[in-house]
């Protein structure tokens, strides 16, 4: 086959699949446009008479802001402490010390344990501190993820040792390094972080499932999933929901492909 | 390797702990702790109102005599085993198209990623919508082609169920995969396929003596992936069936989450969660030996 | 060694993304002030027949609803000019008619608000239409 014939085929097959892969995105948008629902059979593939309504419904109706802002800052606090946490354990990590390989070990081996395996004990904890129902006892067990302290050190060890030398001939004391040397140097590893860390904040829903006991503690997943069981489906608010909780993580997406894609790289395993 | 020398070394050394400790605080909180408290607390009976009482192995027993655990853990397979090769097929086929150079491939990149970043609470209420029985796209699809006249309740019937749950799953996880496939085949080197051209190799041949081996490691990752993923997924399955018309997309998590939070048996769901543990370590364990340590490929020890 | 300015390099390497940043706080902006001026709940509309006179002294109801809740109908009374206006308008999704006795009925009209309290102007006049 020649070369162009080749190229045409893969075209053709590409475009199949993506248009395979976009065809439930679209037919949400539509559906969030136009609320077709159980008496609208068949249905139409172009959105007949859009409208926001279903938004503005599903603004006022459930306490939308309030959700969006529970959402902002958990994810918020997860990912900033996540920065600083990861950032000086994978800046200790460039030393030799005692006790670095059990810490290592330990390390590890909690890569092992997914979080799904913890949730009972993880939930007694949070009561027991307290936490219950605030956005602390939500973003707490997300604060420090192990693969992020490894993006932080694979990154940290390029940096020339001579640079760190000439610091500390400078007399600059070396936690000082961490902050006026390496992480300035390390911009896609706090990226990745950023990336990661949002992604599966914003996204995460079994935990708020357990922990939130009010409805206005709520992050938005967890409220669209409520949304759903008082209201069932085949209506356009629940649509138009969807649409206003998936949207800010493809807008960040599209915002920053290349960065995401291989931040998420990174993250083969959820830490 | 940053050495610490001379009168600084015990104002270096603090600083080192004192920057682990959060990380570490961490983890030995919310990782290990809860691995001795399941264990712990398997060996117990907890209503969570109420004194815990030592039940020894009971648990187990009952556990073992579960036809629901049982259910739950052969849906958990079933859910690796159906979907995991499906979608790491597709991933490598995917992968090698976009690998060719061929104009947009950045954006068919994108587009094939974009499901992945996606709330899972949300991908399942889009798909739930699809499959629905009287108006959702995909029966009016095979409607319309005359595939079925009756409408297919596919998220209602015992035998559909999970099959549809896994599409969900594969269709949000492909980009993922697609992309860890790219990488491993933009490590192949051009010139192997231009001297295997130059011997007469047609295309198929070249895919199969030269890609396929050696993406080898990049496949087994994505099998990792991909068991762990089974095990972990909650969301999809808890929005779109809850478990299923009765346990039949009930899988392990999503059974220990009921008896723990909506039955309070707190010590049976430990019991679980202690057997869903051990049998993913062995699993990840096994596979790491198989695979000669390959998977992951970083070398943290130094 | 010296680090670079990082500021105007991070300024010019976002560029794209700053200013798309900006203009979504603007619109934001200039969306909250529009609702801020115009949200003090007013409905009004005009009734006619159905040759195009304005009738006065009709009745006009309103029905206020929200997904699950509907609340009691109101009425007020057409003006000289057939105009009519409703205050304190609470919820988003409403429906109107008009009657009067002797020269007819019109059609149960539904409209929906974008934000609450928003002053709306009915776009179509209810046109009476006789009851036989």
């Amino acid at each position: 086959m020649s070369k162009r014939r080749r190229h045409v085929l893969t075209h053709i097959l590409l475009i199949v699949l993506c248009f395979l892969i976009i065809v439930p995105i679209y037919w949400v948008i539509k559906t969030s446009l136009t609320g077709e629902n159980l008496f609208n059979y068949p249905p139409s593939l172009v959105p007949k008479d859009p409208n926001i309504f279903y938004f503005v419904d599903v603004y006022y109706w459930i306490p939308f802001l309030r959700f969006f802002m529970n959402s902002v800052i958990v994810s918020a606090i997860v990912v900033v402490s996540n920065i600083v946490f990861n950032a000086m354990a994978g800046f200790a990590l460039g030393y030799k010390f005692p006790g670095k390989k059990i810490i290592i070990l330990t390390y590890l081996s909690c890569m092992m344990v997914p979080f799904q395996t913890t949730i009972i004990p993880a939930f007694l904890l949070t009561k027991y501190f307290g936490l219950l129902n605030t956005h602390l006892g939500l973003a707490l067990p997300l604060v420090s993820t192990i693969i992020n302290i490894f993006v932080f050190k694979t990154n940290f060890d390029a940096v020339p040792s001579s640079l760190h030398d000439a610091a500390r001939i400078d007399g600059m004391a070396d936690w000082r390094m961490l902050f006026r040397i390496y992480l300035p140097l390390a911009r896609p590893a706090i990226a990745t972080n950023i990336i990661l860390t949002f992604v599966w904040s914003w996204n995460n829903f079994i935990w708020p499932l357990i922990i939130t006991q009010d409805t206005i503690m709520r992050t938005l997943p967890l409220g669209l999933a409520r949304f759903l069981s008082y209201f069932e489906d085949t209506s356009g608010q629940l649509y138009a929901f969807v649409i206003m909780v998936i949207a800010p993580i493809i807008v960040v997406f599209l915002m920053n492909q290349r960065s995401f894609i291989s931040g998420m790289m990174s993250g083969a395993v959820k830490g | 390797m940053r050495h610490v020398i001379g009168q600084k070394r015990r104002s270096i050394l603090l600083m080192i702990y004192l920057f682990l400790f959060p990380s570490v605080a961490i983890f030995i909180l919310y990782r290990i702790t809860p691995i001795i408290w399941n264990f712990v607390l398997s060996f117990q009976e907890w209503q969570f109102i109420g004194p815990n009482k030592w039940v020894g192995l009971r648990n187990y027993a009952e556990m073992i005599r579960d036809p629901v655990f049982w259910q739950s853990f052969k849906n958990t397979l079933i859910y690796f085993f159906g979907g995991t090769p499906i979608a790491i097929a597709l991933a490598v086929l995917v992968a090698v198209l976009v690998n060719n150079p061929i104009r947009g491939r950045n954006a068919y990149r994108v587009m094939i990623f974009l499901p992945y970043p996606i709330t899972p609470v949300a991908v399942a209420i889009i798909w739930q919508w699809l499959y629905n029985e009287k108006v959702g796209l995909i029966n009016f699809v095979l409607r319309t082609l005359g595939l079925v006249s009756d409408p297919v309740p596919f998220l209602q019937s015992f035998t559909l169920a999970l099959p549809s749950v896994i599409v969900t799953t594969v269709w949000q996880v492909l980009g993922y995969f697609v992309i860890i496939v790219l990488t491993g085949l933009q490590t192949i080197p051009d010139d192997l396929y231009e001297s295997a051209e130059l011997d007469g190799a047609s295309r198929l041949v070249q895919f199969f003596r030269i890609t396929l081996p050696l993406i080898r490691s990049t496949i087994f990752l994505c099998f990792i992936v991909g068991i762990i993923n089974s095990f972990t997924v909650f969301d999809i399955i808890y929005v779109m069936t809850d478990g299923g018309p009765g346990h039949a997309t009930e899988i392990l998590v999503t059974n220990i989450y009921k008896n723990a939070f909506t039955f309070n048996r707190m010590g049976y769901a430990a019991a679980m969660t202690v057997f869903m543990f051990l049998f993913l370590l062995l699993v990840t364990w096994y596979s790491n030996r198989v695979s000669g340590g390959e998977a992951g490929g970083v070398n943290y020890y130094e | 060694m010296s680090l670079s300015p990082r500021w105007s390099e991070f300024g010019r390497a976002n560029l794209g993304r700053i200013v798309f940043i900006l203009a979504v706080i603007l619109i934001l902006v200039i969306w909250l002030v529009h609702v801020r001026l115009n949200d003090d709940g007013i409905v009004t509309g005009v009734v006619l027949t159905e040759g195009g006179e304005p009738v006065a002294g009709a009745t006009v109801q309103i029905r206020e609803q929200t997904l699950n809740l509907v609340k009691e109908p109101r009425a007020v009374l057409t003006d000289e000019q057939g105009r009519f206006e409703f205050t304190d308008i609470e919820m988003i999704d409403f429906l109107v008619s008009a009657k009067l006795d002797g020269v007819g009925v019109s059609e149960r009209k539904r409209y929906h608000l974008y934000f609450m309290h928003q002053n709306f102007e009915v776009p179509e006049p209810l046109v009476l239409k006789s009851e036989s």
